[in-house]
């Protein structure tokens, strides 16, 4: 028992070393970043929520970046839907808050779809392909973190959409620094997790 | 750079502990290496209550999805707090049981 936990101490002590001051976790990332990804045309942009609203109602680092993705995509002539996610919570809606932004940015309102039902990445599959369907669009381009998208991919195509992938990456994840190193490397776990959740849950 | 700043500053207020520590006389100079077993054992109980932890978070968050109309997201867990309340269990567990962890 006392050498079992040491051991694992050690290989705690090992591991932070190696997250923080190696590249480790950027081979990580390149080895979950899309391989072809942003290959147009797109018939929608589809920006998948991103931790919601912060406590003073605007949107969080990571739902701003992802924003900001979106309409970049869209300025760009990638497609002419804009579609963004983002459920209700106690300051507001996140997609209602981004499309708001997006207006700001010079996008029309009658570009931009909103759906604020959905609360995870298998809902949000769910929720965005009964408003798209309908409207004959199958090929999308899909926005979220670079560490979240071959789970998202994968369920976007099980729904029955052809996705292109377009991440919208972390300017942390391209950084040197210990600190951001180990940032990266808590979202990957974190994206390990879900998918072994989703793949139990027979999502993907 | 930076990271290299880092470990200067490190080694630097290590030497400078080990040459305070040493020069004390009140502890052995070979005690360095049971410390670092010791520490090591702490950082293993640490890291087995954050599984732990994890372990159980997931669980009820999945529970209350499963059997309540309410929605949690497994994401209020990740958060760096918990690391440290782990580490805060770790080490209070950990000196309880050192006796038996230094046999």
């Amino acid at each position: 028992m006392t050498g079992a936990l040491r051991a694992t101490g050690g290989f705690v002590v090992v591991l932070f070393l190696v997250l923080a001051f190696t590249p480790a976790v950027g081979l990580v990332g390149r080895w979950m970043t899309p391989r072809n990804p942003v290959r147009g045309p797109a018939q929608a942009i589809v920006v998948l929520g991103g931790s919601g609203l912060r406590d003073d109602g605007e949107l969080t680092t990571t739902s701003l970046r992802r924003t900001q993705h979106g309409i970049g995509l869209y300025r760009a002539g990638l497609a002419p839907v804009l579609v963004f996610s983002g459920s209700r919570s106690a300051h507001g809606i996140e997609a209602l808050v981004r499309s708001a932004v997006a207006q700001a940015c010079g996008v029309p309102g009658s570009a931009i779809l909103t759906v604020t039902t959905a609360r995870t990445t298998h809902e949000e599959a769910v929720h965005i392909a009964r408003l798209l369907h309908p409207r004959n669009i199958r090929t999308i381009a899909l926005v979220v973190d670079t560490e979240g998208m071959w789970r998202a991919q994968r369920v976007f195509e099980r729904v029955g959409f052809v996705v292109i992938a377009a991440p919208a990456s972390d300017v942390s994840s391209l950084s040197g620094r210990p600190g951001d190193r180990l940032d990266v490397a808590r979202r990957q776990a974190m994206e390990l997790v879900a998918g072994v959740y989703y793949t139990l849950a027979g999502y993907l | 750079m930076q990271p290299l700043v880092l470990i200067a500053i490190v080694v630097v207020s290590t030497l400078a502990a080990l040459a305070a520590t040493v020069r004390s006389g009140f502890v052995p100079r070979d005690g360095w290496r049971p410390a670092v077993w010791t520490a090591l054992g702490l950082i293993g109980v640490s890291a087995v209550f954050l599984v732990l932890n994890l372990s159980i978070g997931i669980a009820a968050i999945l529970l209350v999805r499963f059997f309540t109309p309410l929605f949690v997201s497994i994401y209020v867990l990740n958060d760096i707090t918990l690391v440290g309340l782990s580490l805060l269990q770790g080490l209070v567990f950990g000196v309880w049981y050192r006796g038996s962890m230094d046999d």
